[in-house]
């Protein structure tokens, strides 16, 4: 799983090749942080890392609140001259909140120290008792504990995250059937009313005919939003089958062919049938492609006529079979591109959010990839997954 | 020719009325019923037209109005409708011979449409049938010899050869085809070669 990081260098590793670490320095008495500098620039680990000394908690405040700053650890003197004791621990945790903390400390006060980690330093270090090996191993560890702890946390949210969804999704399949009760009466009856304002009506009935015409569209919006939301609750329903991924392209596009027709999009694919088999549910995967293929759709509502077309293709690679949605449209924002298929993430107006994050967790589910990106000639998006081909007699 | 019925079984009043009406504006003739039960109840042996039915309800299913159907041998075509995008229930029912499986809310002039090829569907399949009869009924009356030469004029061969087949002189097949064409009419002839024409054997003949 990919997490946001709080520093753009890439995650520090335990092993021998990690690069220099980025490293703030809260300190107060000049002494005190020549002496860390000298500890530092001693041990091999460390005599590389880059190192920013504050004075104070409210500089160290604002380094901290700059995200070009990007530090990988805070080296912490818990006496300041604008703060004292834990309560700086604390104001520093809440800057930034997924640095890890390193007290340095000059009382050796065992009491102290299991606070301090309590409230969320990675250690505490006394002064006058620490050596350079020793500073080196303490740095070392908190930033690869603090990794893993970040990480795990990010994991645990999306796991609440979508298990938070698919309680809704389930909630929507369980009222999908009365809503679309409701639903049916009123489309039949909105166009029933519409044919028979046309038969039997003057010209002043005829100005019925544009409220008639909402009442239908609105009544067929309702349903679409159920059907998107029930999209969750339908998943691993049906067992893994034998796919041939030309055909289920083949079918999911012509699921789409009126929303093309009425779009005016032309659609080229490039998928023949019997080029790779993959198992998997074909439910769930033609809901990926259908989703990416609405987006593509939408993506182009501004693109003018003759340039509106997706190309679907599907090739076969050694290991599996890439599947490519490539369209004309808008494309994103690289900030967008980021975060677009985190759940509830959306640009459009009547957009869940969830189109993505769900086509990303299905193909996630198929041992697969999902991944997005600009185009080479800077026209619209390529959305790309590669399925694992299905091993003989994985059936 | 008996007046097709579209059978509506939906358990919710408002959608049973409106497609009801949808129905019968489009010109064909509607009957409701909330249950699946209820439909049994009303339902003939050989009903004429076409169901629409809702795939969810209490008591008796959807799906098992159509396993009844299925073991009753009531070959009327079935248009499921369903609340739910439920693909492998779709899947389960197309294969036991459902029609249609419609989605709802229903696009009105898409179900119109689909209930109009329900209604052709189910007119060939009761046209059929009941050619078979007719055409098994005038055979029971024919003698073994006549059944030959039935066999033979519908698959169009010449009276000249009948007789050549036959070891007959002409005059005597002139003869037998004049009485057999009395017999069974020039009705009973076209009805039985638009049997045999689909490739059906019936009363021995294929």
């Amino acid at each position: 799983m990919t997490l946001a990081h709080p520093s753009p260098s890439p995650a520090v590793s335990a092993d021998a090749a990690q690069p220099s670490p980025r490293l703030l320095l809260v300190e107060d008495n000049p002494a005190d942080f020549r002496l860390i500098e000298l500890h530092l620039r001693e041990h091999p680990s460390t005599h590389a890392a880059e190192l920013l000394v504050v004075r104070s908690l409210a500089a160290a405040q604002r380094v901290l609140a700059s995200p070009e700053s990007a530090v990988d650890l805070v080296l912490l003197d818990l006496s300041l001259p604008d703060s004292e004791g834990l309560e700086t621990l604390e104001a520093i945790r809440a800057a930034g909140p997924r640095v890890p903390v390193v007290v340095l400390s000059g009382r050796a006060d065992e009491g102290l120290a299991l606070e301090a980690v309590r409230r969320g330093a990675q250690d505490y270090l006394v002064k006058g008792h620490v050596g350079a090996d020793s500073l080196a191993r303490a740095i070392r560890y908190a930033i690869e504990r603090n990794r893993i702890e970040v990480e795990l946390a990010a994991q645990r949210k999306t796991v609440e995250h979508m298990s938070r969804l698919s309680a809704l999704g389930e909630m929507a399949a369980t009222f999908a059937h009365e809503l679309n009760q409701p639903l049916s009466a009123i489309l039949l009856s909105a166009e029933e009313a519409r044919s028979l304002v046309d038969r039997f009506c003057g010209m002043e009935a005829a100005k019925l005919r544009e409220p008639l015409a909402v009442v239908s569209t609105q009544a067929r919006r309702a349903a679409e939003i159920i059907r998107r939301i029930r999209g969750f609750a339908a998943r691993s329903q049906s067992g893994p089958t034998l796919i041939d991924v030309g055909q289920l392209i083949q079918d999911s596009c012509g699921l789409m062919q009126p929303e093309l027709a009425h779009r005016r999009v032309r659609l080229a694919v490039d998928a023949p049938v019997g080029l790779a088999s993959v198992q998997g549910d074909p439910l769930q995967l033609r809901q990926v492609l259908v989703n990416l293929l609405m987006n593509a759709l939408e993506a182009m509502e501004r693109t003018p006529a003759a340039q509106r077309e997706v190309a679907v293709s599907a090739k076969a690679m050694p290991t599996g079979v890439e599947v490519a949605v490539r369209d004309h449209g808008h494309g994103v924002t690289p900030e967008n591109l980021a975060g677009m298929m985190e759940p509830f993430f959306t640009t459009k107006r009547e957009g869940l959010g969830l189109g993505l994050s769900i086509s990303r967790s299905i193909i996630e589910s198929h041992s697969g990839r999902l991944s997005a990106e600009a185009n080479s000639d800077g026209v619209g998006m390529t959305f790309r997954f590669v399925l694992p081909r299905t091993r003989r007699g994985a059936l | 020719m008996i007046a097709q019925t579209v059978y509506i079984v939906d358990d919710d009043e408002a959608v049973r009325s409106s497609l009801v009406r949808m129905v019968s504006a489009a010109g064909m003739n509607a009957v409701a019923m909330s249950s699946a039960e209820e439909f049994i109840g009303v339902c003939s042996a050989r009903p004429a037209g076409c169901l629409v039915l809702d795939v969810r309800m209490p008591g008796m299913s959807g799906l098992e109005l159509q396993t009844y159907l299925i073991r009753e041998r009531i070959t009327l075509p079935v248009i499921m409708l369903s609340g739910h995008a439920d693909i492998p229930m779709a899947v389960e029912a197309t294969r036991r011979g459902a029609m249609d499986f419609i989605e709802k809310p229903p696009e009105p002039s898409v179900l119109l449409d689909r209930i109009r090829e329900a209604l052709r569907l189910d007119l060939e399949r009761r046209t059929a049938e009941d050619d078979r009869e007719v055409a098994a009924g005038i055979i029971a009356t024919l003698t073994g010899s006549q059944r030959v030469l039935l066999s033979r004029l519908v698959r169009g061969q010449s009276v000249e050869s009948v007789a050549r087949d036959l070891s007959i002189t002409d005059t005597q097949a002139l003869r037998e085809c004049d009485m057999l064409t009395r017999q069974i009419g020039p009705n009973g002839f076209a009805v039985i070669t638009r049997v045999l024409g689909r490739g059906e054997a019936v009363g021995g003949l294929t």
